[in-house]
């Protein structure tokens, strides 16, 4: 799946440095070594567009800013994005964007959400953010955590709670050693026990475990409360 | 990958049809393509008709066939039919195309598992074509599906064969 957002990615980039230039849709797939089919196929797995549909979208959505952005003869920027004439690039535009060139010309203003924006890269991975997910290994030394647990069941808001805590013991912790790391932390629990065990929990330093002294009103009391 | 060579007389096939841009409504989250339903439709329309349609060649062949236009390459638009092989046009349904494929070679892949959704095509052409002694015959391509095809949702234990027209290279016609 990554390997073939990248491919298509460049594909997109190609295109876009072609549109002003006379491309075909066979042109885009053999600058990524795709055969034709296939192109079409993975474009559009990816993109959600077809990619003759991107390239001409893109095209009008161009030659639309340049419309409000110039006096040039409409003919002229239909040339330049590849329309062989003024009534095909009429008809394309008005398809898109329900008005005539001209007509969008005079309003002078661009709705930006009727334009078709360049894919980016981060547009491709957000489509596809749920397809793959590749860890980085990490060592990580002993480390020592203070924090509060409970058993998360079903549709327990139990987690919100817990931070919460967190929150205050963290207010009332002097500003010079206040944690600024902080864990959400899951154990599975023992058979026969539904759900499981989360702890919201802030990195203790060797010197914060020396000084740390039970205030009144130790939210912990709160959390004793609610859950003995 | 390695084909088989083999020489075919002219084909008739019988089936359903479709042009255009086949991703053109992907819907995006579900593998629907134009493709697919033209699949649906010409199931749907076998298994109404009462009993098999007598002159089919092959009882569980099909064959879905590509066929390049002059849109094709500059748009991305493709004929695709799907159908059976029939030995005779008697009584063939109103509601069925034809097609004739003419004699050929073809060079004949068989594609199993994960090969049959990889990019099968641009391996043809760049890892066997070129010192074959062959070059394309014809700007059309078609697969073959019998019993070995186990579903789109079991490629890993299916396979399909692709025919792939060739001519010697060298041979003026």
């Amino acid at each position: 799946m990554r390997d073939q957002i990248e491919s298509i990615y460049q594909a997109i980039q190609y295109i876009e440095s072609n549109l002003e230039n006379h491309i075909s849709v066979a042109d885009v797939a053999d600058e990524v070594s795709y055969s034709l089919f296939h192109f079409c196929r993975v474009f559009n797995k990816i993109t959600q567009h077809t990619p003759y549909n991107y390239l001409m979208r893109r095209r009008l959505s161009e030659s639309a800013e340049a419309l409000v952005e110039s006096d040039r003869k409409i003919i002229d920027i239909a040339f330049q994005y590849q329309f062989n004439s003024h009534e095909g690039f009429s008809r394309a535009f008005k398809k898109m964007f329900a008005v005539q060139p001209n007509q969008w010309r005079k309003t002078g203003t661009i709705e930006g959400r009727q334009l078709m924006p360049r894919l980016t890269q981060a547009h491709l991975h957000h489509l596809h953010k749920g397809s793959y997910l590749e860890p980085t290994y990490r060592e990580q030394a002993e480390f020592k955590v203070s924090g509060v647990m409970g058993l998360v069941k079903g549709k327990s808001n139990i987690i919100q709670d817990l931070w919460d805590i967190i929150v205050q013991v963290i207010r009332v912790q002097p500003e010079a050693e206040r944690s600024d790391t902080f864990f959400g932390i899951n154990t599975p629990t023992g058979e026969g026990i539904k759900g499981y065990f989360y702890m919201a929990a802030f990195e203790q330093h060797a010197r914060q475990i020396r000084n740390l002294k039970l205030q009144q009103n130790d939210p912990c009391d709160d959390l004793r409360q609610i859950y003995p | 990958m390695k084909p088989i060579i083999i020489e075919k007389s002219q084909m008739t096939l019988l089936g359903f049809d479709f042009y255009g841009d086949p991703f053109q409504s992907s819907g995006g989250w579900s593998e629907e393509n134009e493709i697919g339903r033209v699949w649906q439709r010409f199931e749907r329309f076998l298994a109404q008709q009462s009993g098999l349609y007598e002159n089919r060649r092959v009882e569980d062949v099909m064959y879905e066939l590509h066929i390049e236009h002059e849109e094709t390459r500059t748009q991305g638009v493709f004929e695709v039919f799907v159908g059976f092989e029939v030995d005779s046009l008697d009584q063939v349904p109103v509601e069925l195309l034809v097609k004739i494929l003419p004699p050929s070679t073809y060079a004949v892949f068989t594609l199993s598992g994960e090969q049959i959704s990889s990019d099968w095509m641009m391996k043809i052409h760049t890892e066997w074509l070129p010192n074959s002694g062959f070059r394309i015959a014809h700007n059309y391509n078609f697969q073959l599906y019998d019993h070995r095809f186990k579903g789109v949702d079991n490629l890993a234990e299916s396979s399909i064969d692709v025919y792939i027209p060739v001519t010697e290279d060298g041979d003026p016609s």
